[in-house]
This record gives structure tokens, sequence and C-alpha cells, in this order.
């Protein structure tokens, strides 16, 4: 079990690059849910990073984040180059997985 | 052998069932591969105490007050958006000019240390958060619940607690128990919204011990989820019965009957509609049991939901619930029963063709994937039963009342 942290410009970006990874689909609400033939992924759409500022909550990362858990398999390298992964991850991120 | 032991080439049971699931026991037949891709999540074990299970573990619950065997439970995704979900301190802010005062080390509802004492010691006495406190930002209009467990253990004659939202001070006083209770408070969120605890009656010192404080989007509190230093998310359960594990048991083609006896899923965030049962969510194959809304009916539905039928009974919310639906896909009937109530008949589901697969408490297109994330059941299951026939109506009351 592998998480990974992406960060794209856009909603709309990040779903193309889960797409094209090959570890999301659309289903019939057209909502991008996690598929993957290899394993099991589960997608957690973020959105914005908001932090604490003088005791104030405020935006610090206006772009669109997501967190991947991949598990029960490896993605290949062709797959990992598609996706936006935050290299180095984030040391103190604003959500994870259980 | 025993019990649900699998039995290669065994068609029936002396009921004429070639499947039942009874989960009330604690372990999992091994036809139904379920998986969960978190580190950790919680349930009530058999003792009444908050347990952990690792990913792909299967959790039977209990009601932690009588210790009944509610079964395998079934929950969608949910996100703890409070840090620091074992005591009220780091990001909480204080009401009413208490001065926060505490002790920790107390044991939790988890039967370790990690629960706090806390005291107030005047009526209006507090505690709140908000996003403000915990970085995050309330999606206005949508309905919050946050929860907590919380017991009373000095001056019980002032032991209430008014449970609201800090951005609008309204709530329930809560007349708090001396033993681990949760409770939860659900609000519609506006900017500043947040959960809010205060001391509300008496006039002497209040003590409350204090754990697993939560708040998630949607309208009741689901299993506990430990956060620290982030918010956490839970993923999904998906529990599936494909290949050799399904066709082994559903032998009656497009005729059989399926009795589920489990509790309703409460906690509807997108969606109200909590599936079940599902066979394969594709045209002509596709059979749903889903409570219909937190309190509403039973029902099933075809690929689609082109065709229903639903009870004119109906669940009550979160209770042990049985319903009982026979099928014959060459005349298009479906007889649905709840709780032994009046059976209702469509003449109009469409299933003509066998399915490969058997999702409990979701829906799945592909059998393989969890594809709709908005109608996993958030309850749990007792017991699976299906027959190769379709039992008549007067049988379909007899075993779900």
């Amino acid at each position: 079990m592998i998480d990974y942290f992406l960060r794209t410009s856009t909603k709309s970006n990040m779903e193309s690059c889960l797409l094209a990874a090959g570890v999301a689909t659309r289903n019939a609400s057209g909502d991008i849910i996690g598929q993957w033939d290899g394993g099991r992924v589960d997608i957690d759409f973020i959105g914005k990073i908001y932090g604490i500022v003088n005791k104030e909550s405020v935006v610090i990362d206006e772009r669109y984040h997501a967190n991947l858990r991949v598990s029960g398999g490896n993605l290949a390298q062709d797959q990992l180059d598609e996706l936006p992964i935050l290299d180095p991850a984030p040391t103190t991120p604003m959500r994870v997985f259980a | 052998m025993k019990g649900n032991s699998f039995v290669p080439f065994m068609k029936r049971k002396g009921d004429g069932s070639t499947l039942n699931l009874d989960f009330t026991g604690g372990s999992l037949d091994s036809r139904v591969v379920l998986t969960r891709s978190a580190a950790t999540a919680t349930y009530i074990n058999s003792s009444g105490y908050v347990a952990t299970a690792a990913a792909n573990e299967a959790r039977f619950d209990y009601d932690p007050t009588t210790l009944a065997a509610k079964g395998l439970l079934i929950e969608g995704s949910a996100i703890n958006l409070l840090k620091y979900s074992v005591y009220a301190d780091i990001n909480w802010l204080v009401a009413g000019g208490y001065t926060k005062s505490y002790t920790t080390g107390i044991t939790s509802p988890a039967n370790d240390s990690t629960a706090a004492k806390i005291t107030f010691s005047a009526v209006g006495y507090g505690l709140y958060t908000n996003g403000t406190g915990m970085g995050y930002t309330n999606s206005v209009g949508s309905v919050y619940t946050w929860s907590a467990w919380i017991r009373a253990t000095a001056n019980t004659t002032n032991s209430n607690i008014r449970f609201g939202d800090s951005a609008v001070g309204l709530g329930s006083n809560i007349a708090i128990s001396t033993t681990w209770t949760r409770y939860s408070y659900s609000y519609t969120a506006v900017s500043n919204s947040g959960p809010y605890l205060a001391s509300a009656s008496g006039t002497a010192t209040g003590e409350f011990e204090m754990w697993g404080f939560q708040l998630e989007i949607g309208t009741s509190a689901s299993s506990y989820i430990p956060a620290t230093l982030a918010q956490v998310t839970r993923n999904p359960d998906l529990a599936l019965m494909t290949s050799t594990n399904f066709s082994s048991w559903f032998t009656g083609g497009t005729t059989g009957t399926f009795f589920v006896d489990f509790h309703g899923g409460v906690r509807g965030i997108t969606s109200t509609v909590r599936s079940v049962i599902s066979t394969s969510d594709q045209t002509t194959k596709h059979l749903h049991l889903q409570q219909v809304s937190a309190a509403g009916a039973l029902k099933v539905a075809d690929f689609g939901a082109a065709h229903s039928v639903s009870t004119a009974n109906t669940i009550t919310s979160g209770a042990r619930t049985k319903g009982a639906f026979n099928f014959d896909g060459a005349t298009t009937t479906v007889n649905l029963c709840l709780n032994g109530g009046t059976v209702a008949t469509s003449s109009a589901i469409a299933f003509s063709v066998a399915p490969t697969w058997l999702v409990l408490g979701g829906t799945s297109t592909d059998g393989s994937t969890l594809t709709d994330l908005t109608t996993v059941l958030n309850g749990s299951i007792r017991q699976i039963k299906y027959y190769p026939t379709a039992l008549t109506s007067a049988q379909l009351i007899a075993m779900s009342t």
C-alpha cells in the first residue's frame, strides 16, 4: 500500500491526469472514481489547501490537490509519469488516509 | 464441516437455500472478498469497546450497550475534519469565560488511556472549534455531524451538556450518562460553523470524560476515525462475491429469492439511497435492494432504476430490518416484503440475464470496483440467504417477520 499526494492547477486537470494514468474512470453519474485492473485505488479529492496563519484559516495553496492510495499492486512507471505527484511529499499534509 | 463452510457442488441446505451468510458469529465466509484500503478503521467489538481493524479486515460491529451482534459493517468513505481527536485541546477555543481544565490518561471507550477529563466550573463554560481553528472551510449549506464519546463522572445532577454549532449557538441540552456514550449533533453549516459543547445546567462543577471527537459531512456519525496531526480519510468497504464464489450458489438463473437481515444505513451524504445488496450493475442483470432514505421504504430496482418496486411500510432508521424479495425474469415480476408487511409487486423489472456477481452494501458495474461511492450501506448486514426458486409471498412475509 502506497500513498501519493497529487497537485494540479485545476480539478479538471487532476481528473485528466488520473484518467490518463489508468487509475480512474467516470461512472454513470459522471463522477471520477478510482479503478485499476492491477489492484485497488482510492482517491480523496481535496481541492485547495487551508492552513492556520495568525490563528486564522487561510488558503495557503490555491491549486487543486488529491490523495491517491494504491494497494494490492504497484503502478507502472508510465502510469506514475502521468500523475502529478508532489515530490517531496508534504511533511505536514492537511489530510491523510487512515 | 459446519456453518457457512463451502461445500463444492452442494446444492441446497435444509430449507432450500443455497447461500446462508450469517455474520453475527464474527467471521467472514471465504467466498466474500472484502477490501478497504485503510490502514485502520474502527468498530465496536464484542466487548463493547472501540476497536481497530487493519486494511481489508472485516469489521463485525456490536451494540455498545447490549453487546448484540449487528453483523458485517459496510461503510462509505468519510473524513474526520477534526485533528487531535482524542481530546479537545489543540485547536479548540474556550467559551463563556472558561479556562481549560483537564487531565489526561483517562480510560477511554477503546479501553486504553487516551481519554481526558474536562471540568466545567460554571454554566456556559465550554469548548468550540470551527474551520478557522481546524484549517478547513465549511461547505455552506451542507449538513455536518459532530460526535464525541462523553460520560459524566461527578455531580451527575449537573451533567447536562449543550451540543451545538459554534456559529449559531443552537443545539440540544443532553443529559450525559455516567457510562461512555457517543453523542452527536447535526447542523447545516454557515461560514464559520463548528462543533460546540458547554456545561448547560446546574451551578456546581461538572466533570466530564471525553474522547473521540469527530466532525464529518453527513446526517449522522459514521464509525470513529482517529486523527492527530491531519484530517483523516477512511476509505469505503467493498464486499464482493464473484466467479465461483457466486456461481456456486446462484443457481436459479433469473429466478430466485433473497433474504437480508440488516441494520439500515442512516448516514446520507450526496444520496439518501443506501444499497443493501445488488447483483451485477449491468443492463438486464441488475437487482438492487436498497433503502430509499434514512427512514424510507425498502426498494428493488433494475438497471438504471428504470423500473422499481417499493414497500408501503418503512424502515426505522438504524434499526434491525428484514427484507425479502423474489424475482422471476421470465415474467419480469418482483415481490418485495419489509419486516413482514404488505408485499409490494412489480411486473416490469428487467432481469432477463443471470448476473455474475453480488455486492454486499454497494454496487459495481465491473465486478471489481465500487462504482457508486454515494450509496454504500453505511450500516451492517447480519445475514443473507438465497434460494434458487421464487418463494411465495406468504413465505416472504414469514421470513421477514
